[in-house]
C-alpha cells in the first residue's frame, strides 16, 4: 500500500471517517477494476471475499457494512433456546481486510448513482465502481399489521434482522409471568427464512418447558401452510404437548390489528392478550435497493439467474434476501450460494476469467428440541427467467432419534463451515 | 461413517479393434479434461466448503480433503445411487456429472489440512 493511495483514499472519505475504515486497497484506483459491495452479511461478505481472493489482487474490492461485528440471523434461534451463547454468533471483518485485502468501510451506503456508477456513503463521500454488488438484506414493512410500528419493536420485537434484538426477545421470554401467554405472529410470504418462525416457537417452548411449564404459545399465522409443517407439528405434539396453538387464517380469520399498549391481538375469532410477544411484519428489500430503483412492483429486486445481475441494471448484481431468487428461499445459505455465482460472473466480466455453469443450493436446518434437528433443501439450476429446483429433499416424520441427532450435528458443522467461508 | 460395499470402477477390458480405439479415445478425452479439472473443481468446491471446510476441520460433517480420487468418486457414486443415506449428499451428487465429480476429487485431493 503506497502512501499516495492511502492519502487519496482517506481524503475522499472525509477526515472524520478515517477511523471507520479497516483495510486499504493496495494500489491506486485507476490501476485495477473496482467492485463495490453493499452489505457484509452472508451474501455481500461472501461476494467480497471470493472476488478479492479468486481474482488474486486483479480486482480492487470495497465492502460497505455498517456493523463492525456481524451477528448472524441464522443460529440466533439457537442462542434464544440456550444452545449457544450470543458471542458465538458474532463475526468480525479482520480477515476480510487483512487476509483477503478487501477494503472494509463501516458506514451506511446511502444512495447509488447508477448513471455515474458511484455509491454515496453516509459521510458524504462517493465511491466509484465498475461493478456493484448489492446485498442489503430485508427491511420491515412496519405498517403491514395495523397498530404495529417501528417503535413497537421494543415492546414486541421482531428480532428478524441480525443484531441485539434477539437478546431483548430472550430477556422478555425469560421474564414472562408464570402461566402467561406468549403470542407469535409470523410474517406473510415471501420472507427471510421460511422455517425460522417455527424454530423460534420451538426454542421458546423449550425454554418454557424448563422455566415456565404452564405457559402457552399462541401463533397467529397469516399463512395457511408453513415450511416443514408436518415435522414441526409432530415435534410440538411430542415435546411440548398442549403448549402451542397454531392458528392459520381459516381458524383465526386473520390478525386484524394489534394494540401495543395493551399487548392485545385482535382476530376475527377472538382478542388474545399477550404477556410477551414477537411480531414479524411483512418484509421488503433493503431500502437502498428501493432508493436506487432496483426493485419491481413486488418490492424485491428482479435478477438474471445466470449471473445474479439486476434485470434493471447490468452493472449491478443483487444477491441474497433482497433478490427475487425463487425457487430458492431467502436464507443465509442461499445468499452465500448466490454470491459465488455473482462473484464468478463479475470476475469473468472484469478480468476474462473462466465462467462455468452456475450452481445453486440451499439447506435449511431447524432444531425442534435438544438433539432433534430436521432439514429441507434443494439443488438448483439457472433457468432463463427463474432459478429452478433440480432436486429436493426434506426430513421425514418418524425418523430415528439417531438420525435427528446427526441432522442437528450436521447443522453445527455447517454453521462453522459457512461462517469460516464468509469471515475466515 | 458406514463403509459402503464399493465396487471399484475400472474400465472393463473390451475386445476387438473398434473397442480398443474407443478405449483410447476415452483415455485421450479424459487426459485433456484433466488439465482443466482442478480449476473446475475449485469452482464447484464453492458449494461443498460451506459444510466440508477447506481446512479439513470437521465438526458433525466429515473432512474430505486429501482423499485419493478413486475413493472420492466411489463415495459420490454411492450417493448418486442412494446407497448412502444422507439426503443433502444424495441431492448434491445427483446434480454433478462424472466429469465434475472427478474434478472435485482432484481439487479436494490436492488440499492439505490446516491447523
Amino acid at each position: 500500500m503506497t502512501n499516495l493511495s492511502r492519502r487519496r483514499f482517506v481524503k475522499f472519505l472525509g477526515a472524520g471517517t478515517a477511523a471507520s475504515v479497516i483495510g486499504m486497497p493496495n494500489v491506486a484506483r485507476a490501476a485495477r477494476p473496482r467492485v463495490v459491495v453493499i452489505g457484509g452479511g452472508a451474501g455481500g461478505g461472501t461476494a467480497a471475499k471470493y472476488i478479492a481472493r479468486d481474482s488474486k489482487g486483479a480486482i480492487d474490492v470495497i465492502l460497505i457494512e455498517p456493523s463492525k461485528k456481524y451477528y448472524t440471523c441464522f443460529f440466533s434461534n439457537l442462542y434464544l433456546g440456550g444452545f449457544r451463547d450470543y458471542a458465538s454468533i458474532g463475526h468480525t471483518y479482520e480477515n476480510m481486510a487483512a487476509k483477503h485485502n478487501v477494503g472494509v468501510i463501516h458506514e451506511w451506503a446511502e444512495m447509488i448513482d447508477r448513471d455515474k456508477k458511484k455509491v454515496r456513503l453516509s459521510s458524504g463521500a462517493d465511491i466509484a465502481y465498475d461493478r456493484l454488488i448489492v446485498s442489503p438484506g430485508i427491511d420491515m414493512k412496519y405498517d403491514s399489521v395495523p397498530g404495529y410500528s417501528a417503535e413497537a419493536q421494543a415492546v414486541m420485537p421482531h428480532a428478524w434482522k441480525s443484531g441485539t434484538q434477539v437478546q431483548l426477545l430472550k430477556a422478555q421470554v425469560m421474564a414472562m409471568k408464570q402461566g402467561g401467554t406468549f403470542v407469535m405472529v409470523p410474517p406473510p410470504n415471501p420472507f427471510r427464512c421460511p422455517p425460522g418462525p417455527y424454530e423460534r416457537i420451538s426454542m421458546i417452548a423449550h425454554l418454557f418447558k424448563q422455566h415456565n411449564p404452564k405457559a402457552k404459545i399462541v401463533v397467529i399465522d397469516p399463512k395457511p401452510k408453513i415450511s416443514k409443517q408436518g415435522l414441526f407439528q409432530a415435534g410440538w405434539e411430542s415435546y411440548y404437548p398442549g403448549m402451542i396453538e397454531w392458528l392459520p387464517p381459516a381458524v383465526s380469520g386473520g390478525l386484524k390489528e394489534v394494540d401495543v399498549s395493551t399487548m392485545s391481538f385482535k382476530t376475527d375469532l377472538d382478542t388474545v392478550k399477550a404477556d410477551a410477544a414477537s411480531l414479524v411484519p411483512a418484509q421488503t428489500a433493503g431500502r437502498i435497493a428501493h432508493k436506487s430503483g432496483l426493485t419491481d412492483a413486488s418490492g424485491w429486486c428482479p435478477i438474471i439467474p445466470k449471473t445474479m445481475q439486476s434485470a434493471i441494471d447490468e452493472n449491478i448484481h443483487v444477491i441474497g434476501d433482497a433478490s427475487v431468487a425463487a425457487a430458492m428461499p431467502k436464507s443465509g445459505f442461499s445468499a452465500n450460494s448466490q454470491a459465488k455465482v455473482a462473484a464468478m460472473a463479475v470476475r469473468g466480466a472484469l478480468t476474462g476469467s473462466r465462467v462455468f455453469d452456475p450452481r445453486f443450493a440451499n439447506t435449511c436446518w431447524s432444531l425442534i428440541a435438544p438433539n432433534d434437528g430436521v432439514k429441507v433443501g434443494a439443488s438448483y439450476k439457472a433457468g432463463d427467467k427463474k432459478i429452478e429446483p433440480a432436486s429436493t429433499f426434506i426430513s421425514k416424520t418418524g425418523e430415528s432419534a439417531q438420525l435427528r441427532k446427526e441432522t442437528y450435528e450436521e447443522s453445527v458443522g455447517w454453521y462453522e463451515g459457512i461462517t469460516t467461508d464468509i469471515f475466515g | 461413517m458406514k463403509t459402503p460395499n464399493i465396487k471399484r470402477h475400472r474400465d472393463s477390458a473390451r475386445g476387438g479393434v473398434i473397442g480398443a480405439i474407443a478405449f483410447a479415445v476415452v483415455i485421450l478425452a479424459n487426459s485433456s479434461a484433466n488439465a482443466q479439472d482442478k480449476e473446475l473443481g475449485q469452482y464447484l468446491s464453492g458449494q461443498c466448503i460451506t459444510c466440508h471446510q477447506a481446512s479439513g476441520k470437521s465438526n458433525g460433517i466429515p473432512a474430505i480433503i486429501g482423499w485419493d480420487s478413486d475413493s472420492f468418486v466411489a463415495i459420490m457414486d454411492s450417493y448418486k445411487k442412494k446407497e448412502r443415506e444422507n439426503k443433502v449428499m444424495q441431492t448434491i451428487a445427483a446434480s454433478l456429472s462424472r466429469e465434475e465429480i472427478t474434478a472435485l476429487a482432484a481439487y479436494f485431493g490436492s488440499l492439505k489440512s490446516k491447523p
